[in-house]
């Protein structure tokens, strides 16, 4: 993403003496780095534009296969257990919250909370893919509930019900590749929060990259009602 | 973007604690307080139980006092809670609340394109039932014009794949008796200018009708009063009948043949069942 | 400081306090020729990436020419199966006449399969690989950071990054096109897309090549859009920015908020493709005109992101050859903003013939509001012309052939527009000829346009104005002799992608074949032009046509690696000719006025004497 132009690598790996987040400049193109963080932030925000209208289409599919495959989507959906979907959009949630407060805490140099709040966000976001797979996925994939032509599930009541899983897989697919992103981007943040990378000079990674978090994040506060309330 | 004009403490007023010194001046360096980060956390759960809340209530209240609850109350209160969550993210955890307004722009806009996507095309799908009365059948079975009989999805992809009998549908309905007459004036009315036409034009109609004796379609161009059967082809989705091609045998040298036109995969049963449409009757346009 | 060769005596030619290392032209070449193919592989320099897409679309403008001839030179006869007797023997053999696709003497099918695959291949490769990046990524990149007197774009790696992924969305449009090619139209309309061929990986592949190449549109929008809100130069506000900027900006908005659909769309449909999951397909009680919805809120606000920039070059051609300031100047910006948000919402005039009654009234009321903003800027054109000082060189003809091809093709865009008229005008000629008039008389005749005027900024050389002209009668003349004929068939109800046609409509055809070859005539005539200024040309001036935006006044012929000497600030407007050049004055007979008290000096280059 653009906001990696924040950071300028090739600096000193090994003791950051001053740290590297001291000594940040700015592309040549920006007036200074204040310039350059506005433009950048503005450019995640342009990105976050593009993912919600990605996920635009998911919804899309969700509507309209609902509308005309009504029962089918009744029955898909109480074929999953709402509980999973609840500690998992509380998981996120709260991994949202730690995203926030490492820019926070990136904005006041704070390091040791920087860190442990990198780490918090990239663990709930493991907790929540481990959760997905192992109570969801796989005994979906067991049970033949699976898209299109893998559906083997023998206990239909309706006929479409197919269309669910479809819908099902692709979003939450979709979603759970959002999420591994995430992860492998806080993952990457962590480590350079040792390297000494970020702080009140130079934060729009880690800033960004929560942009991007809590737009995943939105998007599963919809998919939550969606995929497990709405009867 | 030239000039951040604004005092260094002009946000003091949310309560907002100064950044560093060397940022003060910038919308987009707002650290946002712990304590919002807090209680926007909690609402966010608080929401999230009401939302599950909302939904077995209503459940139950449906299953207790045996009540039908429309399913629009359902989705509505769902989704009004996942906006007010949503708007809290992007207010307090993105700090769209506190940065500049540029991107929250860019956030409207992107929501007011979703909502275009997706509100224009519900209402094609919300109002597709005026076409339905009428066509009914033919537009259930997704436009195709043929039943994949099977009732599972399951049944219908095995079917598909062994794509030998396919039920073509009546679609064609008598006109009404005064649309019938309009047809008829019409078609008289156009026959009657015909002769006043120029000579340049005349030749042309001429020409035209005289190909429209001799030629005929391939098979997919409906021959004039095949009834029910007259389709504008007869494709299947796995095996497309080769829409292009025109033959003309005349024009080929002698002889009039029926058969060597037909693309092998295509059956049309009125092709062998009626005589070819040499003769008196020109072909008719399709539909 | 390497003091940078400017060829007047300009106020603030310099020698000033910043410092940068290697200032030259940023054509220069850096040592031999690996390490000027590494410096131009790694490059991050707007100008450079410019260049690259220059070359890249052009290319690719190319190869779907090759495949529009190959459509035209099929459709110069009607296929005929024909019927031989021989006399002799008393028998008759059948024989495939009039197809250059044919693939034996007898099978029509056969030919007809490859028919849909070249004019298939043709659509993706113009619409996906040249229109599209045709204006914003190549003279937009080039042109953008220089007319807001930025050193760079917002995010000069990402603009790298999107040069590769056009690259490789290439690659794989190629690699599917070499294993056979598909066949299911641009459109990759379901169910052609879902079952030609299945489990093939072609049609995957291709479909897999559009996913990709939105990411390279979507990072050039997402870029483009942020310069214009940061990198603008001090003093330079929303209003003082050159129109070309606007149309810019109104095309990289829709880049941005349309392209992510194409994107979960094209999954989608490989998903559908792979899994059968249901989604488009109706033997699966799924919805194909879904599909033509998801699509086309895609591709409708697309043909935008392709008229659009060819709108914002022309508002500067006209300006400039006009020496005239800007009729209504906001009219013309806002109206970019209207066309860009207006676009979002007819996309339902495609689906006239598919969609249910009502949302299909309701797009072709929508529709008609496009013609507003388009007629908007169109008076606003000839109004700039009117007793303008008009200069006929080979930019402005071309500008003037956009106007009058334009116009036809947006009022034929009306007709369709018009619900009852389309149910008979769907899917005919008439629809192909109404999106070549736009498209091709269009975006491809501004970009012509955009490309002669600019061309002495690009690569420091002046074009022969002759070949020009010539080149641009033969291509004026060659493209309405291969597409006015084409309303015409429509009208008379010749169907589009057929391989073959009744007679009545032979000669619209051959006079379209005949005139598809006149286009190519023109277009080579280009190309020898373009050739020899690269390797003979004069050398360009600063200034050659007495421009006032920042790429003339402030830049080099070609621009140096940081573009400007130093931060350009602005002084006048861009369209401010009659402030800086006295009344009447004759480029090349006039000395500039004196700097007015309080200004800075506009630097313009003494326009060159153009009749040596
Ligand atoms: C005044 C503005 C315009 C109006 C009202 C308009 C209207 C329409 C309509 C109603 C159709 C559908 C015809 C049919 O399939 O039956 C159509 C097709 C098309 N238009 Fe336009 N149009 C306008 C401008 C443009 C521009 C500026 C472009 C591109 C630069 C464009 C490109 C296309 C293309 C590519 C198609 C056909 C796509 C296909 O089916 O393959 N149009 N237009
Ligand atoms: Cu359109």
């Amino acid at each position: 993403m653009s906001t990696l132009s924040m950071d300028q690598p090739g600096q000193a790996d090994g003791a950051p003496a001053p740290p590297i987040h001291e000594t940040a400049t700015h592309a040549h193109h920006f007036r200074d780095r204040d310039h350059e963080f506005d433009a950048a932030k503005m450019g995640v925000w342009l990105f976050l534009a593009t993912e919600v209208l990605l996920f635009s289409g998911l919804f899309m599919y969700y509507a309209a296969m609902r509308y005309l495959h009504p029962e089918a989507f009744r029955h898909g959906s109480s074929l999953l257990d709402w509980r999973w979907g609840l500690i998992n959009t509380a998981v996120l949630l709260m991994s949202s919250f730690t995203a926030a407060a490492a820019v926070r805490d990136a904005q006041l140099g704070r390091q040791g909370w920087l860190k442990l709040n990198l780490l918090l966000t990239c663990l709930a976001g493991l907790a929540f893919l481990v959760i997905k797979f192992v109570f969801e996925y796989y005994p979906k994939w067991l049970a033949g509930e699976l898209p299109g032509k893998y559906y083997t599930y023998p206990n239909w009541e309706d006929p479409n019900e197919v269309h669910w899983w479809g819908l099902y897989w692709a979003a939450t697919g979709v979603h759970a590749t959002h999420v591994l992103i995430g992860i492998g981007l806080y993952a990457w943040m962590f480590v350079r929060a040792f390297l000494g990378y970020y702080g009140p000079k130079r934060y729009m990674m880690v800033e960004g990259t929560a942009l991007y978090w809590h737009i995943v994040d939105i998007v599963w506060i919809f998919l939550f009602p969606m995929l497990y309330l709405i009867h | 973007m030239a000039h951040h004009a604004h005092p260094p403490h002009g946000h003091a007023g949310h309560g907002i604690e100064s950044p560093g010194a060397a940022e003060a001046h910038s919308h987009a360096h707002t650290v946002v307080p712990m304590r919002v980060l807090v209680l926007v956390l909690m609402a966010l759960l608080g929401f999230t139980f009401l939302t599950v809340l909302a939904a077995s209530i209503e459940q139950w209240v449906s299953a207790t006092f045996d009540v039908v609850i429309p399913q629009w109350v359902n989705v509505a209160v769902a989704l009004s809670i996942a906006v007010v969550k949503s708007l809290l993210v992007a207010a307090f955890f993105m700090a769209l609340r506190y940065d500049n307004p540029t991107n929250a722009l860019v956030a409207f806009f992107t929501v007011i394109t979703l909502a275009f996507f997706l509100g224009f095309t519900m209402i094609d799908l919300g109002n597709r039932d005026a076409v339905y009365a009428k066509k009914a059948q033919y537009i259930a079975d997704g436009g195709t014009g043929y039943h994949a009989a099977g009732t599972t999805q399951a049944q219908r992809a095995r079917e598909i794949a062994s794509q030998e009998s396919i039920d073509l549908i009546a679609r064609d309905q008598p006109l009404p008796k005064h649309l019938a007459k309009f047809c008829v004036l019409e078609i008289e009315r156009f026959h009657a200018q015909a002769k006043e036409l120029p000579e340049y034009l005349r030749t042309f109609q001429a020409r035209r009708e005289h190909l429209g004796k001799n030629y005929h379609d391939d098979g997919h161009g409906a021959h004039g009063g095949h009834g029910a059967l007259a389709r504008p082809d007869h494709a299947t989705p796995n095996a497309a009948v080769i829409r292009s091609g025109l033959t003309l045998p005349e024009l080929g040298g002698k002889g009039h043949s029926d058969e060597h036109h037909a693309p092998a995969d295509h059956h049309n049963p009125a092709d062998h069942h009626t005589p070819a449409p040499g003769g008196d009757t020109p072909a008719q346009p399709a539909d | 400081m390497a003091s940078i060769p400017r060829p007047t005596d300009e106020p603030h030619a310099h020698p000033h306090d910043h410092d940068h290392a290697h200032d030259g032209p940023y054509l220069a070449t850096k040592g031999g020729i690996v390490a000027t193919v590494i410096d131009w592989a790694t490059t991050v320099d707007h100008k450079k990436i410019g260049v690259m897409y220059l070359f890249a679309v052009l290319f690719m403008f190319f190869l779907g020419g090759l495949a529009a001839l190959a459509v035209r030179v099929e459709l110069f006869e009607p296929t005929r199966t024909l019927e031989v007797y021989n006399a002799a023997t008393g028998q008759s053999t059948t024989s495939v006449a009039g197809q250059v696709f044919a693939q034996s003497a007898t099978d029509v099918a056969a030919g007809n399969q490859v028919y849909n695959r070249v004019f298939t291949l043709h659509g993706l490769i113009m619409v996906f690989l040249v229109i599209v990046p045709m204006v914003p990524a190549s003279l937009g990149n080039f042109l953008l950071p220089l007319m807001l007197g930025a050193k760079d774009v917002a995010f000069p790696r990402l603009n790298l990054l999107s040069w590769y992924i056009y690259v490789v969305g290439s690659m794989f449009a190629l690699v599917s096109a070499l294993a056979g090619g598909v066949d299911t139209g641009w459109t990759f309309y379901t169910p052609y897309s879902t079952t030609t061929e299945p489990g093939h990986w072609k049609v995957v592949s291709m479909v897999a090549a559009a996913f990709i190449l939105g990411f390279s549109s979507i990072l050039t929008g997402l870029n483009f859009v942020v310069t214009v809100h940061k990198l603008r130069a001090p003093g330079q506000g929303w209003f003082d920015m050159p129109l070309f900027v606007w149309g810019m900006y109104g095309t990289a908005i829709i880049q941005v908020l349309a392209t992510p659909v194409i994107g979960i769309t094209l999954l989608l449909l490989i998903l559908e493709r792979l899994f059968l999951i249901g989604i488009f397909d109706p033997r699966l009680s799924g919805d194909p005109v879904l599909f033509q919805h998801f699509f086309w809120f895609y591709s409708h606000p697309v043909v935008y992101v392709m008229i659009l920039p060819g709108m914002a070059i022309i508002s500067e051609v006209i300006a400039i050859y006009s020496r005239k300031k800007v009729f209504g100047y906001r009219a013309v910006a806002f109206s970019s903003l209207a066309i860009a948000a207006i676009s979002f919402i007819v996309w339902g005039h495609h689906l006239f013939t598919s969609e249910g009654e009502v949302a299909a009234t309701v797009f072709s009321a929508l529709t008609f509001l496009v013609a507003l903003p388009s007629a908007v800027k169109v008076f606003n054109w000839i109004g700039t012309l009117y007793k303008g000082s008009i200069e006929l060189t080979t930019g402005m003809w071309y500008a003037l052939g956009f106007l009058f091809l334009f116009s036809i093709g947006g009022l034929t865009g009306l007709f369709l527009g018009a619900l009852s008229v389309d149910l008979h005008l769907h899917d005919t000629y008439f629809v192909v000829a109404h999106f070549h008039y736009v498209m091709m008389g269009g975006t491809v005749i501004a970009f012509m346009a955009g490309l002669h005027m600019w061309w002495p900024k690009m690569f420091g050389r002046m074009y022969n104005e002759s070949l020009g002209k010539l080149g641009f009668w033969l291509v004026f003349v060659g493209f309405n002799l291969t597409f006015f004929p084409q309303f015409i068939m429509g009208v008379q109800g010749m169907p589009r992608r057929y391989a073959s046609y009744q007679d009545e409509y032979l000669i619209y055809h051959q006079l379209s074949t005949v005139g598809a070859f006149t286009l190519l005539a023109g277009f080579l005539v280009h190309l020898v032009n373009f050739a020899q200024s690269l390797l003979y040309g004069r050398k360009a001036p600063p200034n050659p046509w007495g421009g006032l935006t920042l790429e003339w006044t402030d830049a080099d012929s070609p621009p140096t690696t940081h573009n400007f000497a130093q931060e350009p600030v602005i002084t006048h407007g861009p369209y401010d000719f009659d402030d800086v050049y006295p009344p009447q004055a004759k480029p090349g007979e006039f000395t500039l006025p004196p700097p007015l008290p309080g200004r800075r000096v506009v630097t313009v280059a003494t326009p060159h004497a153009r009749s040596e």
